[in-house]
């Protein structure tokens, strides 16, 4: 028999049920607790950019629950207000998960808006009592740190109507798992993404972690790239986040051009942090428009719409070499049927037929030495 | 007075130098690619030549060949004793035992695609894997049967056999690597600059301006050059630490990934002409 955790309150009484997280069967009581019984979690990787912005202002330590609180409430990624404004229309739909000692497993976020929203609810409003209290799932003692890494990748790995961890976060999950050993085969395990996509995401880290040294790295006027951008380790990453999918595609358009052509790595470092592109199409031409003079040029013009420009300029000289091609292959084509063309035959022809032929050759070949000359 | 590079550096370099894929022959192929063609641009740079003639059956050839040997030693052996061996084999991991430096260039440079470049009526570039070749060979490529010149394109080819190394600074990590054991003036008070000095030293013209203009501009990504001297000579083999192969990660390995791990062991094995069933 397991035993009942604590925090629980003992109206309703808890009941345990058993439930399933990133496909593994938990044993959880269900029940209510108390609002201030909770500790919202300071490490929560969802705030991570924002808490090294705070660390930075405030110097290394722990941070309190109100600068986190503070913290969820001003990040407009998290968008605490919405889900605030949510719970105080239809109350919590989800109830939080717990570990059997109080720590919060899943619904931050929510355990922050009804926080958010008790703040400013006033004593006597008959909705407060609904959120003073709130259901929660809690992990039984018996549960180990494998089974509360499985109801946090179930709740934020895995998509679903909630807000998902940022992709950068996510990314900074999947290498720290591998910079501490694991291997892909057991990372895919750990996260339920497929290894492709581990190993995807290795590489675009690879590139991040690139742009993050030259980013930092001081401006140097004696440098021939002009020594690197002079940015702080919090406003270089607040791009690379900003930018995660630009270098995904980066990854998958030119990740071996990135390792060999150091200028055009240099090049595109500096385009992702002023804003170059605005589309995907435009971040997978990068390195086709660097080896073509015309789409380069246009490319390093410092107008908003070059990477714009760049491609269309690419896409015109692809249409250009297809179209030339075409005409090739029907040329081909022609010379051959005329080349096996018997004298009866030609002699069958109608006369209109064989002078506009006449007509056409005698025109062509007028033209094909005029281009020769 | 003299100094050294600090092993401490050389270590952290030649980890650096390590494929970010941890199975797999690609790299270790690669490696011996790169180890064979700085050997023969040393050995031309010693001989203040351009080009090699290689042939087994004449002294220049055999004197040349005997070079090449000594170069690639130079380059790949990492500590020998009468107990062990410790060369590489593959760039950021040190190999103990297996077949000696100069028995191992001349039993496969030497004797495969030189030879194959030999009786070729067309011209032979290598390496062929990948597609990127920083020689050629051959009567048809060189004017001799067993010629040896710097392929026109070796210079853009070059990066491309550093391309599965995860970290940002790989020429110049592979140069610190290179001039693991030099002797330093007291005076060089750069690492990058001293640096450049001795791959003058070591390589032709054109290799050490090529590797030199790449450090300079690879060096904005370098934040691992601290303490880059010592006044004393110390090998970084007493640095570097051998992790210990976790053998759970074999069990959990699928079928691809395990084939692709015997292909790497093989390649160590066939690479040290070890026989095995």
């Amino acid at each position: 028999m397991t035993t009942q955790p604590t925090f629980l309150l003992e109206k309703p009484k808890p009941q345990i049920k058993s439930r399933l997280y990133n496909g593994r069967k938990l044993i959880v009581w269900e029940g209510k607790v108390k609002i201030s019984s909770i500790q919202g979690w300071v490490d929560n990787p969802r705030i991570e950019l924002a808490k090294k912005k705070l660390v930075s202002r405030v110097g290394e330590r722990q941070l309190t629950q109100d600068e986190v609180f503070d913290l969820m409430k001003n990040d407009p990624e998290v968008k605490l207000k919405d889900l605030r404004d949510d719970i105080i229309k239809n109350g919590l739909r989800e109830p939080l998960a717990l570990s059997f000692t109080g720590k919060l497993l899943d619904g931050n976020r929510r355990f922050f808006a009804v926080k958010y929203a008790l703040e400013n609810m006033p004593a006597f409003d008959p909705n407060r009592q609904d959120l003073e209290s709130v259901e929660a799932y809690v992990l039984t003692e018996d549960a180990t740190e494998e089974d509360e890494q499985n109801v946090l990748v179930e709740e934020n790995f895995s998509a679903s109507l909630k807000i998902e961890w940022p992709d950068y976060v996510k990314a900074l999950k999947v290498v720290d798992a591998y910079q501490d050993g694991m291997s892909p085969e057991d990372i895919s395990k750990k996260f339920s993404w497929a290894k492709s996509k581990i190993r995807e995401t290795l590489k675009i880290h690879e590139i991040i972690n690139e742009f993050i040294i030259y980013a930092t790295a001081s401006q140097d006027q004696n440098d021939e790239n002009g020594g690197g951008l002079g940015l702080s380790e919090q406003e270089a990453e607040t791009i690379a986040a900003k930018n995660y999918q630009y270098f995904n595609e980066a990854q998958k358009s030119f990740f071996e051009p990135l390792k060999t052509d150091f200028d055009f790595k240099i090049q595109f470092f500096k385009w992702i942090a002023i804003g170059k592109f605005s589309s995907f199409p435009e971040v997978r031409i990068a390195y086709n428009a660097w080896k073509h003079p015309e789409a380069r040029a246009a490319l390093l013009h410092p107008d908003p719409a070059s990477a714009k420009s760049a491609k269309a300029i690419l896409d015109y000289n692809t249409r250009i070499v297809r179209s030339t091609d075409e005409a090739v292959g029907r040329i081909d084509t022609f010379t051959k049927f005329l080349r096996e063309m018997t004298a009866n035959e030609i002699k069958l022809l109608p006369v209109d037929s064989r002078q506009n032929l006449e007509e056409a050759l005698e025109l062509v070949i007028k033209m094909s030495k005029a281009a020769a000359e | 007075m003299k100094k050294y590079i600090n092993p401490k550096l050389v270590c952290c370099s030649f980890k650096r130098l390590s494929s970010r894929k941890k199975t797999g022959k690609t790299h270790l192929e690669r490696t011996s690619v790169l180890m064979y063609f700085l050997a023969i641009d040393a050995t031309c740079k010693h001989f203040g030549i351009n080009s090699l003639d290689l042939n087994p059956n004449s002294l220049d050839g055999k004197n040349n060949r005997k070079q090449v040997e000594l170069e690639f030693t130079k380059l790949v052996l990492i500590e020998k004793s009468r107990e062990s061996l410790k060369q590489v084999i593959e760039l950021g991991k040190i190999d103990v035992g297996g077949t000696n430096p100069e028995k191992r260039i001349s039993s496969n440079f030497f004797t495969v695609p030189l030879k194959k470049a030999s009786s070729q009526q067309d011209p032979y570039y290598y390496p062929r894997r990948p597609s990127a070749p920083l020689l050629k060979m051959g009567r048809a490529a060189t004017g001799k049967v067993w010629g040896i010149e710097y392929h026109d394109n070796w210079e853009s080819n070059f990066p491309v056999l550093l391309a599965e190394i995860k970290d940002p600074t790989p020429i110049l990590d592979l140069a610190i690597f290179v001039c693991r054991d030099c002797r330093f003036d007291n005076n060089a008070s750069e690492i990058i600059t001293a640096i450049g000095d001795q791959l003058r030293k070591k390589f032709t013209k054109k290799m050490a301006d090529y590797w030199i203009s790449k450090i300079e501009k690879e060096k904005i990504m370098a934040r691992h050059l601290e303490n880059a001297f010592i006044d004393h000579y110390a090998s970084f083999v007493n640095t570097y630490e051998v992790s210990p192969v976790n053998l759970n990660i074999y069990e959990q390995m699928n079928k691809a990934e395990l084939i692709d791990r015997i292909l790497h062991l093989e390649a160590i094995l066939n690479e040290n002409k070890i026989t095995y069933k």
